[in-house]
């Protein structure tokens, strides 16, 4: 069950880039089996007949007319930035 | 002039209209309130960004101005508390989470400038689960909350601070958000009056998301009149949010009569007093139905099956939701960075991520993922929203017959800090009764139904959609009958006494 | 080639470049040219708690397009999220839509009938999706593999994109442009996308040859290189193939200055995109009375025009649809038509010369209109008509115009071809025509129309370098004096 739990950990942790430290792995793990064993439980419903419901519908959603607004100050789009050049935003290397 | 007691027990009603009588009372009634601050702060943790004295002051002399010209602001001169998963703009907003640690905000959420309209003032932001993922507010990057009524228990979460903040009179009335319980969950542990509102009343423009589709922003407040004059303000469409309901402003406060609207029939859920439920809790809302019950409203009890599985359910979704609301939180844009020269982006991502966040967020971003993946979708997240639309379609009927549906707001009284944060099921647990009304997006409240052992008891009321005002009306008429209204916890007890 | 069994298979995205603002937010759809992250708001950064609005024009796009290809269309509009990290991605996952359970495409199962070999062909459509586009990255060192770092400007962010994607219908490299050309053609017949803008036309092509797997090219920006580089694979995996090689299912880049397709040096990605319906944007019902109101403004389509062109013009069908092909060439037909009428004249001038040069000189259309401007390549026509220039010379000054970007007349004039405007040189031309030609000036006074004979004669004598404009409004004059002086004798 161990090992079966930690492959899915990896993919897991793959596709949502976050890694679980060393020290924490044992806690979450065990905790991990107990939280999907919890999801389980819906599993003994039969809901072949049901249709999913994925938000409180909405009988009129909001659109907008296609009016151009304001943007936001370079300054203000930099402020929370940490790393810049020429007004660009620099980001980590993609090969 | 001679107070018979401080300024800052008066209902912010009163405090509005004695505000406008004289303006020179609001800073008084600031430094009221940061004197209790000073005194009681450290002990309970309310706050992770406290607004300097000075600042606030600066705002309460716009604010005195405006009124002297003739300004009816109806929060004018009011100092509220704003969780911190709410965007200030140019002060900081973490989420309580590293990962936002130094996040300033080019703009505001739109219940942030409705407030400030009607001359509100922030007076903070408010400590909680790191994006709100958690029931206690221990889950905090920064501290964990004490609770006042009990410093050594859990004020509840993840508004911890916010409901911390009202109960011990750092502030007349805050916002929280509610995601699963997370408003009424910490308004019950802490004795006062919290509201998720109908999904889709209160702007979430700004609202930093955990699960979108669940999730409303809501005041909490010492009473019911302040809870019922902060939603006025708070509620409303926005065109900014795709999910803003289409209705009208409405004036809560015209709810407060004791007089009821109708003869309210009233449901109890047979499956949340049924087993599992404190005999502290039980005795309250037993109370509370003897109450409403000679006030002429029928009480019945009803039976829905499927709000067994409405836990797992709700935590599937809102993981879901998470795991993907998270995503952006790469240290590019925003937040805690990596350095990204010389970096593979998935490298630098994963490392932002895996030391940004906190272990909680970790996991449910972890199980979001995987309920959402390949192979997997159809049995959880899809199945998920299956079991959401039977509970959907249960809540419809019973509203049908129903004005409101009666629950304990959590199963027990407040847990010690550190007793149900190692156990995810213990934790989750809390949630149980106040995670359904997430779920078909209706209207709850919890009010306070009792204080046991020194411990305050809450107790849920259900509404149908936009059903506030009968949340409201009932309440108010719950409040008066058992006169649990600005409860005072003892620590501060010494502090707001003239 | 076709002894490979080639199946190809398109994904075209377009920008809706009609729109003013963005997909979800109102930041200005005008990106180009500006200074970096300058046309950005909370929501296209994907800041903490920004949320997305639908522009609702978008959905008529979309709608729209999807009624121009007879695709079948979605009762509900849902928006997915589509989940993939990359930083020119603000959110981490793009706001898309999804062809599975719990979402929907605007559109699928519709068709586009092309004109291949001389005849009409089918390609099927499998949906539509309307989405956002990402920001743009740029590689300070020039190069992906070798900058340390990237560059982001966010200001394409959240831009509405069009996604079209084909059933693997097209056989052949040339097949596959000309669909992207018919395409390109409604696409700018709907008014919807201006496609001489940079970037907003962008195709990735699936390719399979028998026994080989699927090959993905992706990011290329024009119907020629869609053709290039299909035919470049076709024989990579040809060859590959003869080699007893396999080919394995991979994804590939176009690099449009070498001409070759090189393997997408990307990591390999787990591809899981955990696509659910987008809870910020709640699905809305595309009810048939908006259906039928979008319906009700789709212009005429390049096919009708066709028609048209042919029942209305005389052209043939092969220069009807050449003409067509692209909007602006077919505006600008019209236009020239409109002026100097000769329509079947024009239509040869402007797909055989005027057209051909375009593409040799790698002009963008609109640029080598406004050299070349209808009025100016009808006074060519009109000095044709007037026998000042014969078709050799006419041929000669479309190319001379567009690589030079001179005006017709200095051309001319260079050329040796120009007016003569002196009024004094012109006029002892005239007299000296006059007086050689008694019995044509004694008809001209008689007979208004017969002025042309002597208009001609000054043409030929000062070897059509007369303005002609001038010539007759002298002649007019010359005639006038003459007529009143015998009137007066007589």
């Amino acid at each position: 069950m161990f090992d079966y739990l930690e492959l899915w950990l990896e993919r897991v942790s793959r596709l949502a880039l976050i890694s679980i430290r060393d020290e924490e792995r044992e806690v979450v793990l065990r905790d991990m089996k107990k939280i999907i064993e919890f999801f389980n439980s819906i599993n003994v419903l039969d809901l072949a007949d049901v249709e999913p419901l994925f938000m409180v519908l909405n009988e009129r959603p909001v659109l907008r007319d296609d009016v151009v607004g304001t943007s936001l100050s370079i300054d203000d789009v930099l402020a929370n930035v940490k790393e810049t050049s020429e007004g660009y935003v620099k980001g980590p290397r993609t090969a | 002039m001679i107070y018979l007691m401080k300024l800052l027990r008066n209902d912010a009603v009163e405090l509005v209209k004695l505000f406008q009588s004289d303006p020179n009372l609001i800073d008084e009634y600031v430094m009221e309130t940061y004197e209790v601050i000073d005194e009681v702060e450290d002990l309970i943790k309310s706050y992770i960004t406290l607004r300097p004295l000075d600042d606030v002051l600066r705002d309460c002399r716009e604010v005195r101005e405006r009124v002297r010209k003739g300004f009816k602001g109806r929060l004018a001169g009011l100092l509220i508390a704003v969780k911190d998963v709410i965007v200030t703009k140019n002060l900081r907003t973490t989420c309580a989470s590293k990962t936002l640690i130094d996040f300033l905000p080019p703009y505001n959420a739109t219940v942030i400038d409705r407030i400030t309209a009607e001359g509100g003032i922030i007076v903070g932001k408010t400590n909680m689960d790191e994006f709100a993922m958690g029931s206690t507010t221990e889950n905090s990057f920064f501290f964990p909350t004490h609770n006042p009524w009990d410093l050594s228990r859990v004020p509840g979460g993840s508004s911890g601070g916010s409901a911390t903040a009202v109960s011990a009179y750092e502030a007349t009335m805050a916002l929280g958000s509610d995601t699963g319980g997370s408003i009424r969950l910490p308004a019950a542990y802490t004795g006062i009056s919290g509201l998720k509102p109908t999904y889709g009343l209160v702007s979430r423009y700004g609202l930093i998301s955990y699960g979108t589709s669940l999730e409303q922003i809501g005041p909490m407040a010492r009473n019911v009149g302040d809870l019922a004059l902060l939603l006025s303000v708070i509620a409303g469409h926005d065109p900014r949010d795709s999910t803003s309901l289409y209705v009208d402003e409405v004036d809560y406060t015209r709810f407060l009569r004791l007089t009821p609207i109708k003869n309210y029939k009233i449901a109890v859920i047979r499956e949340c007093i049924e087993e599992g439920v404190d005999k502290a809790v039980l005795t309250s809302l037993n109370r509370s139905i003897y109450l409403l019950e000679s006030e002429g409203f029928e009480i019945s009890e009803v039976s829905i099956p499927a709000i067994k599985y409405a836990l797992p359910t709700y935590y599937i979704i809102a993981m879901a939701e998470a795991s993907s609301n998270l995503a952006r939180y790469d240290g590019v844009r925003y937040g805690y960075h990596v350095r990204v020269e010389d970096r593979l982006w998935d490298e630098a991502y994963s490392e932002v991520r895996s030391n940004g966040f906190g272990i909680e967020v970790k996991k449910r971003i972890l199980l979001g993922t995987f309920v959402l993946s390949a192979g997997y979708y159809d049995q959880y997240y899809l199945k998920a929203s299956k079991v959401r639309k039977l509970l959907y379609d249960e809540f419809l009927k019973i509203f049908n017959q129903y004005d409101v549906v009666l629950t304990p707001t959590a199963p027990s009284l407040p847990p010690k800090i550190g007793e149900v944060i190692t156990d995810p099921m213990k934790l989750y647990l809390s949630d149980i009764y106040v995670c359904t009304a997430n779920l078909v997006g209706l209207p709850a409240i919890s009010i306070p139904a009792g204080i046991v052992d020194d411990m305050p008891v809450g107790i849920q009321l259900i509404g149908p959609k936009l059903g506030e005002g009968t949340l409201i009306n009932i309440a108010y008429i719950h409040e008066f009958k058992t006169g649990l209204k600005n409860l005072t916890p003892t620590v501060v007890r010494p502090y707001v006494q003239s | 080639m076709s002894s490979h069994n080639v199946k190809i298979g398109l994904e075209v995205h377009v920008q809706v470049t009609s729109l003013k603002t963005k997909l979800f937010c109102s930041c200005s759809s005008d990106y180009r040219g500006k200074p970096p992250n300058t046309n950005v708001c909370p929501t296209c950064l994907g800041l903490p708690g920004s949320l997305p609005v639908l522009n609702a024009e978008a959905v008529k796009a979309g709608l729209m397009v999807a009624l121009a290809l007879k695709c079948s269309i979605s009762d509900l509009l849902i928006f997915s999220r589509k989940h993939y990290f990359y930083p020119d991605l603000v959110k981490n996952y793009q706001i898309s839509q999804y062809d599975g359970v719990g979402g929907a495409a605007i559109a699928k199962n519709g068709f586009i009938t092309i004109n291949f070999n001389g005849g009409p062909k089918v390609v099927r459509i499998r949906r539509i999706n309307v989405e956002e586009d990402p920001g743009k990255i740029i590689y300070p060192t020039g190069s992906l593999l070798t900058s340390k770092y990237t560059l982001i400007d966010y200001n394409r962010s959240g831009i509405a994109l069009l996604e079209i994607v084909t059933e693997p219908d097209l056989t052949s490299p040339k097949e596959a442009r000309i669909f992207v050309d018919t395409l390109r053609s409604m696409l700018e017949h709907m008014g919807l996308v201006n496609t001489e803008l940079e970037g907003s036309l962008r195709v990735d092509a699936n390719i399979s040859l028998a026994g080989g797997s699927r090959v993905e090219i992706k990011n290329i920006s024009s119907s020629k290189d869609v053709e290039k580089a299909l035919a470049y694979e076709i024989i990579r995996q040809s060859k590959a193939l003869e080699h007893g090689e396999s080919i394995r299912r991979e994804t590939r880049h176009w690099d449009d200055v070498k001409k070759v397709t090189v393997p997408a040096r990307i990591k390999e990605v787990e591809e899981d995109y955990r696509y659910f319906p987008d809870p910020d944007l709640p699905p809305i019902k595309l009810s048939a009375t908006v259906i039928e109101e979008v319906k009700s403004k789709i212009p005429e389509l390049p096919d009708q025009r066709v028609e048209r062109f042919i029942r209305t013009y005389g052209l043939s069908e092969y220069l009807a649809n050449v003409l067509v092909a692209r909007k602006v060439l077919a505006d600008y037909f019209e236009e020239c038509v409109k002026t100097c009428k000769e329509p079947e004249l024009i239509g040869n001038i402007i797909v055989n010369d005027f057209k051909r040069w375009v593409e040799e000189l790698d002009l963008s259309m609109n640029a080598a209109i406004n050299m070349l401007p209808p009025t100016d390549l009808c006074r060519l026509i009109h000095l044709l008509n007037g026998n000042v220039i014969n078709i050799k010379i006419l041929k000669g000054v479309i190319p001379k115009v567009l690589k030079s970007g001179k005006n017709v007349e200095t051309v001319i004039y260079e050329d040796g071809y120009a007016d003569i405007s002196d009024e004094s040189v012109l006029m002892r031309i005239v007299d000296e025509v006059i007086q050689e030609n008694p019995k044509a000036v004694s008809d001209a006074l008689v007979n208004p129309k017969a002025i042309n004979y002597l208009v001609g004669q000054v043409m030929k004598k000062s070897r059509g370098r007369a303005n002609p404009d001038l010539t007759n409004k002298l002649l007019i004059k010359k005639l006038n004096e003459i007529g009143r002086a015998s009137g007066s004798a007589g």
